[in-house]
């Protein structure tokens, strides 16, 4: 089977799955109208009554920051995995261990509920994002950690041999490489992040599902109102995908071109 | 005084002895090759030329400057010394000509007009200039070790350092790259070859530097190495690579 031809089979598969599923909403004769109306307020286009932005739009906020934390923490984290110096080795296993180790809602309810009580009160976005930066760090760290460790030793040594500087090493001939090989996974753990944004929920945070509880729960629309929220995480994830696809062919330049003309076959 | 200056150099992996007591001088515009059984440390030494390799005895210095792990040791060293790998080691990422200009921009802080200039000139030598703007998984293995010789040569250095340049390559291909190499050999380039291929030894070197177990055993022109050896383990290194030396009558 061509390549065309199986894309757009599978186009074809896709298209009729979305019209079933399209058929069965009309079918259970849900309250379309109930879910245009709300629909603004689940996406955060409206600022919630104490002024703070709410929905989708919070769901994002908490994500974007958690992701640039979690970056800056696994990085860190990844070199002191990779370096020779024993307690910066110690400290990034123990941080990783531990936060590896432990329920994300655990450490949620630790940061925002069990921290209080030693005199540490932080507020609930501060405590998410926190939990959210620290656990997804512990992972990516992990994943930029083998990513780093996959590039051949050949690299760093023609490196040096040419006499580029440690930086021009790193961030020209090595993480380039490296991040073909780290942005496939990371992408995974970001989706997934923005899915556990929901745990902040936990803190009284109006984020997009706990927006759609409320409004489902005040007039029992339950069906309308949770579907609509899992489309809208459904929608950003495949932002998500789109993004990171474009970063994999942005990354696999050179690499990929011989691997896509024996993939499709 | 020699470009290249290696006094009574060793070095050791715990109890083993990688090299002992090693000294050699190269002169500028000199062809020396280093063969020697797998093992020998002829490659071990070579990455003490340019510090990929630490030593612990003994001294090496390039174009007066003493080889040591120190930054400012080894950026003074690696200005004027060039490096081709068994294994390539094009960064895959770049195309040719990046692989060629990053580190004229970076480390000579050409500008990128300058370093296109000189990286095209340099690949023009080495015969690919027109695959500047493929990527090196575009590249036969023979393509590919041509664009290191060029990237290497894009630095501008004293002294080439060849790591087993042909070792990874199919016949055919070993040509090209030998050709390559002997003819920046007698445009003067100071070339320092650890290689298999004795023919080519033969062929390009001025002085054969014969290796095992880490020290040398023999040094000379190749016409004279080759067919008078004087110690049994060159006599068998040759009779193992098929160049039989006068008077071994053996069953080939």
């Amino acid at each position: 089977m061509g390549p065309n031809r199986f894309r757009a089979q599978v186009w074809l598969t896709w298209m009729l799955l979305v019209g079933l599923l399209v058929a069965l909403c009309r079918h259970m004769g849900l309250d379309v109208a109930y879910v245009v109306d709300r629909l603004p307020f689940l996406l955060g286009l409206h600022l919630a009554p104490d002024g703070f932005i709410q929905g989708a739009a919070l769901t994002l906020l908490v994500t974007g920051l958690s992701m640039v934390f979690a970056l800056a923490v696994a990085l860190l984290t990844a070199l002191g995995r990779l370096s020779r110096n024993p307690v910066a080795f110690g400290v990034a296993t123990f941080y990783a261990s531990f936060f590896r180790g432990t329920p994300l809602m655990v450490q949620v309810l630790i940061i925002y509920l069990a921290l209080p009580q030693v005199g540490l009160v932080l507020g609930a976005l501060t405590s998410g994002l926190i939990a959210l930066s620290l656990n997804y760090g512990a992972y990516l760290a992990e994943t930029i950690r083998s990513g780093i460790t996959s590039v051949p030793r050949g690299q760093w040594e023609a490196a040096a041999a040419l006499g580029l500087s440690r930086g021009t090493t790193a961030w020209r001939v090595i993480a380039p490489q490296a991040l073909r090989l780290i942005v496939p996974p990371a992408g995974a753990l970001f989706i997934s992040m923005l899915k556990d944004s929901s745990l902040v929920s936990l803190m009284g945070l109006w984020e997009l599902s706990f927006l759609a509880q409320s409004y489902a729960r005040a007039t029992s629309h339950y069906m309308e109102m949770l579907f609509a929220a899992a489309l809208i995480y459904w929608v950003l994830s495949i932002v998500f995908e789109i993004v990171q696809h474009r970063l994999e062919v942005r990354f696999g330049r050179g690499i990929v071109s011989r691997d896509a003309t024996t993939h499709v076959a | 005084m020699p470009l290249v200056d290696i006094r009574n150099v060793s070095k050791h992996f715990g109890e083993q002895v990688v090299l002992q007591d090693v000294s050699l001088a190269v002169e500028a515009h000199a062809k020396v090759v280093i063969c020697g059984p797998s093992g020998s440390g002829k490659s071990t030494l070579l990455r003490c030329v340019n510090g990929l390799a630490p030593y612990d005895g003994g001294s090496i210095e390039v174009d007066g400057t003493l080889v040591t792990q120190e930054r400012s040791s080894l950026e003074r060293v690696r200005r004027q010394v060039g490096m081709v790998f068994q294994s390539f080691n094009l960064f895959p990422h770049l195309t040719v000509l990046q692989n060629c200009t990053l580190a004229p921009m970076t480390v000579r802080h050409l500008s990128a007009a300058e370093a296109r200039t000189e990286a095209l000139a340099r690949l023009e030598r080495v015969h690919v200039a027109g695959l500047a703007e493929r990527f090196p998984s575009e590249l036969s293995g023979g393509e590919q070790q041509r664009v290191a010789i060029a990237r290497a040569l894009c630095m501008n250095p004293k002294v080439l350092l060849f790591d087993e340049p042909t070792s990874s390559l199919d016949p055919v291909m070993v040509h090209e790259v030998l050709d390559a190499i002997a003819e920046l050999a007698e445009s003067g380039m100071t070339t320092l070859c650890v290689t298999h291929e004795l023919r080519f030894a033969q062929r390009l070197a001025d002085n054969v530097i014969f290796m095992d177990k880490g020290a040398v055993i023999e040094s000379g022109p190749p016409g004279q190495l080759f067919a008078a050896p004087r110690s049994e383990q060159l006599r068998t290194f040759l009779r193992r690579e098929h160049l039989p030396a006068p008077g071994d009558v053996g069953p080939h």
